[in-house]
């Protein structure tokens, strides 16, 4: 009987229900049929409020919101492009580091291919950069940054694992800095195998470029020093955030100024927070009925029999992990999978903040994986390319993540250096 | 035709009328709770750091604002968009999508219904047995089985109206 719910839970999310109509449909039934009061699923629900850190989630999605409809991709690019734009493969490596640094900010919403992508493809193509290349580099940049503060998905992880923010943030800062690097390699070396020869450098655009963007980049500066220097916590810096960007665009650049600009930038991160937030919430009921049949514990049994060493759990864990990034987007992967796997990973011996970084770093790979990676969705709405033409361009880029994911799930003192 | 007009014209049937006004109300109150949340903990670390003192009841109510400010965002994202693991449904026709929508929105509405009746009784009993100093803690609360009748009340909407041309971007 509960073979064939899960199977036809299974396929109404296939055939597109909200996923938290689905998990709350497979909470009434487990609750049912252990014969529970549903109102538990409520009162698991409740414990939303006791979290204090989920305060931090609609404050920087406010944030990210408010720079990204005030115009702040531009003005990165234009820094970035000063900056490193001389260098070899110099406009491919400001794609990457510009978006990995919106990714952060603006929690891999998707936005960054959006508003990013669109104003670098005709660039890179300009520059004589392959098509192919360029789509292939712009999907895949698409959700750099989810490793860096004050990236959503890693505040969520916290929430759901129980792990400090501060540390998880600490232990992205490397994994995300060496993805960037390996990428920004192969850029170059593309880009010299194209032909592509670098721009000169200049001081004065460079300096003209800083003082546009000078307060854009001082707010993740400030989020750093602050989380890192302990002179902050997670929530105060998000309010900090919201604050700031929403004054930034309103009296130094003059971006937004009307009621309505700002109730639609209001409105727009109320949505975004809801459609995660309502998941986590019914989650928490039907994580805990699951824990009660001890799904986790049975799944640690069969597991044992077959997996004796944590460097086997980690290759399973990855496997895994692959699978489910295919499947699911990175929040609703992030509630429904982490507290299943948190007690096995334990068991095995692993960090939970390592787990937290081999977590993301899989599903960052699973937003370029058909059938539902979600960058390969927003690059064939934005640039009009079929999904498969996409995902071939993307290749080159996935078998490069593919080796960082392997790196950073078998050196944990990566992620772990200032333990 | 204007977008304006079009939407006019659309809204001049109760039902659309019914849902529009609704979302506005949602929306309003979902965006008041966000703009208090945010003066609110920027206040608090002013308190803190200049004052050395905690505004009284600030933290429970910053907590439970989050949940006004989710919940009705939730709600909210019935017309627009929520989180689906569509893996299949991507891969159908237009049309096919078109025709599954009616289903989903009442399965949808059907499965809210029972989550708003759990959440109601358990609201209840909470109200019924708290100590008159918690009474206002309880009372906010009550988002929980709102949003949910809220829920119920926007996807058996959805499912009267029918799919929604794909022209329109509202």
């Amino acid at each position: 009987m509960t073979f064939t719910v899960v199977a036809l839970l299974i396929a109404v999310a296939a055939l597109g229900v909200p996923l938290f109509v689905v998990l709350g449909a497979g909470s009434l039934y487990a609750a049912h049929s252990s014969g529970l009061d549903p109102a538990v699923l409520v009162a698991e629900m409740m414990r939303l409020a006791s979290s204090p850190n989920l305060m931090a989630i609609p404050l920087f999605t406010l944030a990210g919101v408010a720079l990204s409809r005030g115009g702040a991709p531009e003005r990165l690019l234009q820094v970035f492009n000063a900056g490193f734009g001389w260098m070899p493969g110099g406009l491919a490596i400001v794609a990457l580091t510009a978006c990995a640094f919106f990714t952060a900010f603006s929690g891999a919403s998707g936005v960054t291919i959006l508003a990013l992508g669109g104003l670098l493809y005709p660039i890179l193509l300009g520059e004589n950069y392959s098509k192919n290349f360029s789509l292939g580099l712009l999907t895949s940049s698409g959700s750099l940054g989810l490793l860096f503060p004050p990236s959503l998905v890693i505040l969520l992880y916290g929430i759901v694992a129980g792990v400090s923010i501060e540390q998880l943030f600490m232990a992205g800062l490397v994994p995300g800095l060496l993805l960037l690097a390996m990428l920004a390699v192969y850029s170059a070396v593309v880009s010299r195998h194209i032909g592509i020869s670098p721009r000169p450098f200049s001081l004065p655009v460079l300096f003209s470029a800083l003082r546009t963007s000078m307060w854009d980049l001082l707010l993740p500066v400030g989020i750093v020093v602050g989380l890192f220097g302990g002179y902050v916590t997670a929530t105060e810096a998000a309010s900090c955030s919201a604050a700031y960007a929403l004054l930034l665009e309103t009296v130094i650049h003059r971006r937004l100024g009307s009621i309505s600009q700002f109730y639609e930038i209001f409105r727009e991160t109320i949505v975004l927070v809801g459609s995660v937030l309502i998941i986590l919430g019914i989650a928490l009921g039907f994580t805990n009925l699951l824990i009660d049949a001890q799904i986790p514990m049975k799944i640690l049994e069969s597991l044992e029999q077959g997996v004796s060493s944590q460097l086997q759990f980690l290759l399973l864990l990855n496997l895994f992990l692959l699978v489910v990034g295919c499947m699911m987007d990175i929040f609703s992967a992030t509630i429904v999978v982490v507290p299943l796997i948190l007690p096995l990973a334990q068991r095995f011996g692993v960090d939970p903040v390592h787990l937290g970084i081999v977590f993301l770093a899989n599903l960052e790979i699973g937003y370029l994986t058909p059938p539902v990676g979600i960058n390969l969705f927003l690059a064939s709405q934005r640039f009009k390319e079929p999904m498969l033409n996409l995902f071939r361009a993307s290749l080159p880029f996935l078998l490069i993540m593919l080796i960082w994911l392997v790196l950073v799930t078998y050196l944990p003192y990566l992620s772990l250096w200032w333990k | 035709m204007t977008d304006q007009a079009e939407l006019y014209r659309r809204n001049r049937t109760w039902k659309a009328k019914l849902e529009f006004y609704l979302t506005n109300a949602e929306s309003i109150v979902a965006t008041a709770g966000l703009v208090l949340l945010l003066v609110l903990s920027l206040a608090e670390i002013g308190a803190r750091n200049f004052f050395h003192t905690a505004i009284p009841g600030a933290d429970i109510l910053d907590r439970y604002l989050v949940l006004w400010v989710s919940f009705l965002g939730a709600v909210l994202a019935v017309r627009e968009r929520h989180i689906k693991i569509d893996a299949v449904a991507v891969w159908f026709p237009e049309a096919w999508r078109r025709m599954l929508e009616r289903p989903i929105y009442v399965f949808s509405s059907v499965v809210c219904g029972f989550l708003f009746w759990a959440a109601l009784r358990f609201w209840w009993e909470e109200w019924a047995h708290a100590a008159a100093a918690e009474k206002w803690v309880a009372a906010l609360a009550v988002i929980i089985p709102l949003s949910f009748f809220l829920l119920t009340a926007q996807f058996a909407i959805r499912f009267i109206i029918g799919p929604r041309s794909s022209k329109r971007a509202l």
